[in-house]
C-alpha cells in the first residue's frame, strides 16, 4: 500500500541538519568549490562537526562505526546536503561509493587504512576513471599498470578528474591486460596522489573550480596492498560502484528549494512576472515532485531488492533535464542577474546562477543521458 | 515510505486488463463505434462480475488503489466507458462527470446514468440535460451535456476523478509504447529491422521516461487523496498530476505516430483508436493551457508541499 508520509525520525533528521547548516554557513554559501578559499575550509570543518555527531557515516553500517540509517534518513540525507549547496565539500564521493565499496571488496588491512579517515572527514579521494579515449565507452581505457616488484607502475593519463588538486587518493582504474580485452584486463588500484611521479592540471570551466582536472601519471607507484580486488577483475567492482551510484546525487532537492524559496525571494515583484513564466514555474514545481516521486520508487525498490535498470536510468535521465528546465525557469525569474554579481547580498540571484552553470553539466556527468537511454532501451527486453 | 501499490490492488488491475480484452480490447471499441448505444451493456456486466462497483475508494486506501490499478487496465485497451467518472461517483449518484468553462460537453455524458457534475475547481453544477454524442473523429464517446452552478463543493470527489482520468490514459501511453517497440521490431526497413536504429531506439526511451514519471506522480496523487488530512492539497495536487499526464500524452503520441508512419493513422490499427480516444482526457475538462492557469491560481492559494516549503499567499 501507498505511503509517503515521512517518519518522525526523518523530519527530525532534516530539522537537525537544516540547523547544523544554517549554524555553520553564511546564507551566501554556494559550496566548497569557489574563488574563495574560506568556503573549502569552512565544509571541512563541517566535516568534523558531523563526524562528531556520526551524521557523517549516517549511512554506513554500523560495523564499520556507521548509524546504520534506514534507507529513507539516507535519502533524507543526499536531498539535505545537495539542496545546501553539498556542505561536505569532496567529502561526498568518499562517503557515498569510495567507502562503501572498500567495504565490500576491501581487505581487512584496506578496511583499517582508509575506512576511519573517510568516516573522519579527514581525507579527499578522486576518481580515476575517464581518459582523453576512454569517456562514455569506459572499457577503451588506456592507462597501464606494469608489475615491478612488490607493486605496480601506472602510466598514463586521466580526465575530467574532480577534487584531483586536493585529493590524498585516487579510486584508479588501470589496464592489467591487452586493450583488446577490454573490461576483462582493468584492475583497480588505491593510489596515492603524494608523489613526484603524478603532475595534476587543473582544467578552468564554467562549472568553478577544482571540479575539472587533468592526471598524468608517470610510473606512480602502488604497492600490492593496494590494489583492490582480484588483478584484471577490476570490471566487477566498476560495476558495483555504478550500481552505488544509481540514486547518485539528489539534483531535484536543490531544484526543490530554489523553486520554493523563488516567490518569497522576489516579493512584490513576483506578482509582476509575466503569467506565462509563473506557470511555467508551478510546471517545474510538479516536474520535481514527479522526479522525487521517481527517485522514492528507486529507492523502494532497491530496498525490497526489486530494481529493475529501466526505472533507474529513466530516473537519472528526468532527474538531469530536471535540473536543466530549472535552470532555465529560474534564469527567466531572475533576469539579469542570472549572468552573475559580486554583491553577496544577492543570495538567491547566486544560487540561481551557480545552479544554472553546474546543471549544464548534469546530463553529462557520471554517465551521459545517452548512455542511460541504452540502459533503458537494452532493460525493456529483460522487464 | 512505500512507493508500491497493494499486491491486491494490482492483482485487481491485471484481471480488469484481462477481462476487457476478453471483450475484444481493442476491437471492443471499434464496436462500440459502430453501435454507440450499445457500448455499456456487456462492459457494466463483465466489471460488475469482477466487482468493480463495489469498490468505495473514497472510504479504503486499498479499494481507491484498485480503482487506480483498475482505470489503468481499462486504459490499457481505451475502454469506451466512463469507469473513472463512475468510480468516483458520489453516493447519490451513478457518475461525476467534470465540465469545464469552455465548450459544455462532458466524455460518455450519453449513457443514461445518474449523473453528478463538478467544474475544475471541485464546485458542483447541476446537471440540465445530456447527449447527444458529438461523433466527431477525435470525440466519438463525448456528449453535449447543459449545466448549472450550484452552491456547494466535492473537492475531494472531483480529484479523484482526475486522478482516476489520469490512471487510464496512463495504461494507454502504456499500451502506445509497448506497441511502438513491437512496431519496431517487426517492421524492416533499409534491409534491417527499426529496433537496430538508436534514433528510434531513444525516442522510445523519452516516451518510456515519460510515463513512469507520471505513474510515480499518480500514485503519489492518489495517497494524497486518500488522506483525510490532506484535504487542502487534494485538487493542487490532482490538477499537477493532470498536466504532468498531458504533457506525457503529447510525448507518447507523438513519437508513437512518427515511428509507426502512416499505418498509425489509419482507423485499422490500434494506435488511431489510442490516440484519437485519448483526446476526450486531453482537452476536457480543460486543455493543457487552462490547467496551467489553474495550477498556478492553486498554488498560489494553498501552495505545495516538497522537501522545502511553499507558502501560499
Amino acid at each position: 500500500m501507498l505511503d509517503y508520509e515521512e517518519s518522525r525520525e526523518v523530519g527530525e533528521l532534516r530539522l537537525q541538519l537544516r540547523n547544523l547548516v544554517r549554524g555553520h554557513f553564511p546564507a551566501s554559501f554556494l559550496g566548497a568549490f569557489t574563488s574563495d578559499p574560506a568556503d573549502l575550509e569552512l565544509t571541512e570543518s563541517f566535516c568534523r562537526t558531523l563526524g562528531e555527531q556520526r551524521l557523517l557515516t549516517l549511512a554506513w553500517p554500523p560495523e564499520f562505526g556507521g548509524a546504520g540509517a534506514t534507507v529513507w534518513q539516507q535519502t533524507a540525507l543526499r536531498e539535505e546536503m545537495w539542496a545546501a549547496h553539498e556542505p561536505r565539500g569532496a567529502q561526498y564521493m568518499g562517503l557515498n561509493w569510495v567507502g562503501p565499496v572498500l567495504m565490500r571488496h576491501g581487505t581487512p588491512d584496506q578496511k583499517r587504512r582508509h575506512l576511519p579517515p573517510i568516516a573522519e572527514g579527514n581525507v579527499i579521494w578522486c576518481q580515476g576513471f575517464s581518459e582523453p579515449d576512454a569517456g562514455s565507452d569506459l572499457p577503451a581505457l588506456a592507462t597501464r599498470a606494469v608489475r615491478d616488484g612488490a607493486g605496480w607502475r601506472v602510466h598514463g593519463q586521466k580526465i575530467w578528474t574532480s577534487y584531483a588538486q586536493m585529493a590524498q587518493w585516487c579510486f584508479l582504474l588501470a589496464r592489467t591486460g591487452p586493450v583488446k580485452d577490454r573490461q576483462s584486463a582493468i584492475t583497480v588500484f588505491l593510489l596515492r596522489m603524494d608523489q613526484p611521479e603524478i603532475t595534476v592540471r587543473p582544467i578552468e570551466s564554467m562549472l568553478g573550480r577544482h571540479h575539472l582536472n587533468e592526471v598524468f601519471l608517470d610510473n606512480a607507484w602502488v604497492p600490492d596492498d593496494d590494489v583492490l580486488g582480484e588483478v584484471d577483475r577490476g570490471w566487477v567492482i566498476v560495476q558495483d560502484v555504478l550500481l552505488h551510484e544509481r540514486i547518485g546525487i539528489a539534483r531535484y532537492a536543490r531544484c526543490d528549494r530554489l523553486l520554493s524559496l523563488a516567490p518569497a525571494m522576489l516579493g512584490p515583484a513576483w506578482e509582476e512576472l509575466p503569467a506565462a513564466l509563473r506557470q511555467r514555474w508551478a510546471a517545474a514545481l510538479v516536474h520535481t515532485r514527479q522526479v522525487r516521486m521517481l527517485a522514492y520508487h528507486v529507492v523502494d525498490s532497491q530496498e525490497r531488492n526489486e530494481l529493475s535498470g529501466v526505472d533507474a536510468a529513466a530516473y537519472r535521465i528526468a532527474v538531469t533535464h530536471l535540473d536543466q528546465e530549472v535552470a532555465e525557469v529560474l534564469a527567466d525569474i531572475v533576469d539579469g542577474w542570472s549572468i552573475g554579481t559580486s554583491d553577496l547580498s544577492r543570495v538567491f540571484e547566486r544560487a540561481v546562477e551557480d545552479h544554472w552553470r553546474y546543471a549544464q553539466a548534469s546530463t553529462v556527468a557520471s554517465g551521459t543521458t545517452e548512455m542511460q537511454r541504452r540502459a533503458v532501451w537494452k532493460g525493456l527486453d529483460t522487464e | 515510505m512505500k512507493a508500491q501499490l497493494s499486491a491486491e490492488a494490482v492483482e485487481f488491475g491485471r484481471n480488469v486488463q484481462a477481462a476487457i480484452r476478453e471483450l475484444g480490447g481493442i476491437d471492443a471499441v471499434r464496436k462500440a463505434d459502430e453501435r454507440p448505444a450499445a457500448r455499456a451493456t456487456e462492459v457494466e456486466r463483465v466489471l460488475k462480475s469482477l466487482g468493480m462497483w463495489d469498490l468505495r475508494p473514497l472510504n479504503d486506501q486499498v479499494e481507491l488503489e484498485a480503482a487506480a490499478a483498475a482505470c489503468r487496465g481499462a486504459g490499457w485497451h481505451a475502454l469506451a466507458y466512463p469507469l473513472a467518472e463512475r468510480l468516483a461517483a458520489p453516493p447519490e449518484a451513478e457518475a461525476l462527470m467534470v465540465v469545464g468553462p469552455g465548450r459544455s460537453v462532458a466524455p460518455h455524458a450519453d449513457l443514461p446514468l445518474r449523473w453528478a457534475a463538478v467544474d475544475p475547481r471541485g464546485n458542483r453544477l447541476t446537471v440540465l440535460r445530456t447527449g447527444p454524442l458529438l461523433l466527431t473523429n477525435l470525440g466519438p464517446f463525448v456528449a453535449e451535456v447543459e449545466v448549472e452552478p450550484r452552491a456547494e463543493t466535492l473537492p475531494r470527489d472531483t480529484a479523484l476523478v482526475l486522478n482516476l482520468q489520469i490512471w487510464w490514459l496512463t495504461g494507454l501511453l502504456e499500451r502506445c509504447v509497448a506497441m511502438t517497440r513491437q512496431h519496431m521490431t517487426e517492421r524492416h526497413q533499409f534491409g534491417r529491422s527499426l529496433a537496430v536504429n538508436q534514433g528510434l531506439q531513444f525516442m522510445v526511451t523519452e516516451a518510456v521516461v515519460a510515463v513512469r514519471g507520471v505513474v510515480e506522480l499518480a500514485k503519489h496523487t492518489s495517497w494524497s487523496i486518500s488522506r483525510v488530512d490532506r484535504e487542502r492539497h487534494w485538487l493542487v495536487d490532482a490538477t499537477g498530476l493532470r498536466l504532468a499526464g498531458l504533457e506525457a500524452a503529447e510525448t507518447v503520441l507523438r513519437i508513437a505516430h512518427q515511428i509507426h508512419g502512416a499505418i498509425g493513422f489509419c482507423h485499422e490499427h490500434d494506435l488511431s483508436w489510442l490516440s484519437r480516444l485519448s483526446q476526450s482526457v486531453r482537452r476536457l475538462p480543460l486543455s493543457k493551457s487552462q490547467t496551467e492557469e489553474l495550477l498556478l491560481e492553486m498554488m498560489t492559494e494553498v501552495g505545495y508541499d516538497g522537501i522545502f516549503p511553499l507558502e501560499a499567499d
